[in-house]
């Protein structure tokens, strides 16, 4: 190849590399703001006009002012910090569980043999039809919450982390043989980085999973999460609490998935985005 | 380097893929086996790479039998099997990088297999943002940086335009007469075989048909009787 050729790719691959930045800066707040908007106005005229009791739908600014007596109080700090934690370690395990079983599944006939047809069984129950269960064996504490939670996310990351691994090319492990690899390195350098977005569309998956496991969990017998402050809010009729609890959990799953999404793109910046893939 | 396949017989089910496989390949030789689709050429390559066993027959490098796949056969994929993970630099450094290089000596590997494909320009970018030609440039490269004593190349030009695919006919005789390593290509164009190889081996039906040793100089014109010639056995 010239180097006139060359230089003229470097260029088609700099301008791939542009439209793809282009594409990601959106304006994605103006319909949220509109939407809370029109909430204020319609929901201060029904303060006057009670079409229905303005109990069932106080205006957000009234509901970002409890917000604020509640964080006085410290209870929403709180209740935020308890939430995260039961969510946080419950993903782990349940990732790391998915995980771990998946590879050996993936790398074991017998262990394959044994486990696929009873995970079959298992993984279609509903996580929430289980918590009673759970909350008999393992009291009200922490543990069931954690583990339910763990439940949730195990499944759907072991599913696609095992269409991961049957996916792998097997070129590539071959090339890998062939260039002197052990089995070791080529897990970490060739199976690792296959499956990886299979785990990591399956932590995504989870995300959804495990902040309904959290909430449920929460509303029966807990003492502290946001699921227990919609409870609380329920049993007392305190309305305007629950909304803060439900958009604190809507606010804190966005979080999360920002995140992931951020951790997604740190490790896969090597993959093309489909949807670059034709011009608008 | 002295590769030998003595009796090889290899077949999937009933299907006998090859029979009566005999060659030698001398230290520096540039061998195509050249035949149809389906005439078992790339299984022949699969056994010497170690990917698959023969059932019957043995095949050694120095007369020494071969095992497992590892870096003594180097291999380049028609479909160039980059790891799309890792950068143009990274796929080639993988080699050296696994075989326990040190730091420095796996960069002076990688730089110098690197500049030898011209690729410089490029050496942080992924597989996905090269062309064609480009990718099979650095399958090139990445399996010349694992330091094999053969190298194995599957239909490494079927996929390039024409164009593309003179150039790196070319380009691939110069890197041969730089580094004298053995290589066996496997083809199903005549005028491809003609133009690199110093020895055709045609296979038809999973055995070997003909062979044929070319002297001509290099770099060779295309059009010739051989090419007529190595038709005829293929045809009939």
């Amino acid at each position: 190849m010239t180097m006139n050729t060359i230089v003229d790719e470097q260029q088609k691959v700099h301008t791939v590399s542009k439209n793809k930045i282009k594409n990601d800066n959106k304006l994605s707040w103006v319909p949220i703001v509109a939407v809370i908007a029109l909430w204020e106005l319609f929901a201060r005229y029904n303060l006057q006009a009670e079409m229905f009791n303005p109990k069932f739908l106080p205006p957000p600014s009234i509901i970002v002012a409890q917000m604020w007596e509640l964080v006085q109080t410290g209870i929403l700090v709180k209740s935020i910090v308890a939430s995260t934690i039961r969510v946080f370690i419950g993903s782990m395990i349940g990732i790391a569980l998915g995980v771990s079983v998946a590879l050996l599944i993936g790398s074991n006939r017998v262990v394959d043999y044994w486990m696929s047809p009873i995970l079959n069984v298992l993984g279609p129950i509903p996580a929430l039809a289980i918590l009673p269960l759970f909350i008999i064996w393992f009291g009200i504490g922490e543990l069931p919450k954690i583990i339910l939670i763990a439940w949730t996310v195990f499944f759907p990351v072991l599913t696609n982390t095992l269409d991961g691994l049957k996916s792998v090319n097997s070129t590539l492990i071959r090339s890998a043989m062939s260039l002197g690899a052990s089995h070791f390195q080529i897990f970490k350098r060739v199976i690792t980085p296959s499956i990886l977005p299979n785990v990591l569309a399956g932590c995504q998956i989870s995300l959804g999973l495990a902040f309904s496991a959290l909430v449920v969990s929460e509303m029966l017998g807990a003492t502290s999460g946001l699921g227990y402050i919609i409870v609380d809010a329920r049993n007392y009729f305190k309305i305007e609490n629950m909304y803060v609890a439900i958009i604190v959990i809507g606010l804190e799953y966005s979080l999360f998935s920002i995140f992931f999404k951020w951790i997604e793109r740190k490790l896969l910046s090597w993959r093309k985005n489909g949807l670059s893939a034709v011009e608008k | 380097m002295e590769l030998v396949l003595n009796n090889i017989k290899k077949s999937f089910g009933d299907k006998i893929v090859l029979q009566d496989i005999n060659l030698e390949v001398e230290d520096g030789e540039f061998v195509c086996i050249l035949g149809h689709s389906g005439c078992g050429k790339s299984t022949m390559l699969n056994l010497i790479a170690g990917f698959t066993k023969p059932d019957s027959g043995d095949i050694s490098v120095n007369r020494v039998p071969i095992g497992k796949p590892n870096q003594e056969r180097g291999i380049v994929f028609q479909e160039h099997a980059l790891f799309p993970w890792y950068t143009v630099f990274e796929n080639i450094a993988f080699g050296p990088t696994v075989q326990g290089k040190s730091k420095e000596e796996v960069q002076k590997i990688a730089y110098k297999y690197l500049q030898m494909i011209g690729l410089e320009p490029f050496e942080h970018h992924y597989p996905s943002e090269l062309s064609g030609g480009m990718k099979q440039r650095v399958g090139i490269a990445r399996a010349l940086a694992g330091q094999p004593k053969l190298l194995l190349m599957d239909e490494p030009f079927a996929a390039l335009d024409v164009f593309t695919k003179e150039t790196m006919r070319k380009e691939l005789i110069d890197i041969w007469n730089e580094l004298k390593t053995t290589i066996i290509f496997i083809t199903h164009d005549i005028a491809e075989a003609v133009y690199l190889a110093d020895r055709i081996v045609v296979m038809k039906q999973g055995v070997i048909a003909a062979e044929k040793q070319i002297s001509m100089k290099r770099p060779r014109e295309i059009e010739n009787s051989l090419v007529q010639e190595l038709q005829q056995i293929l045809i009939n």
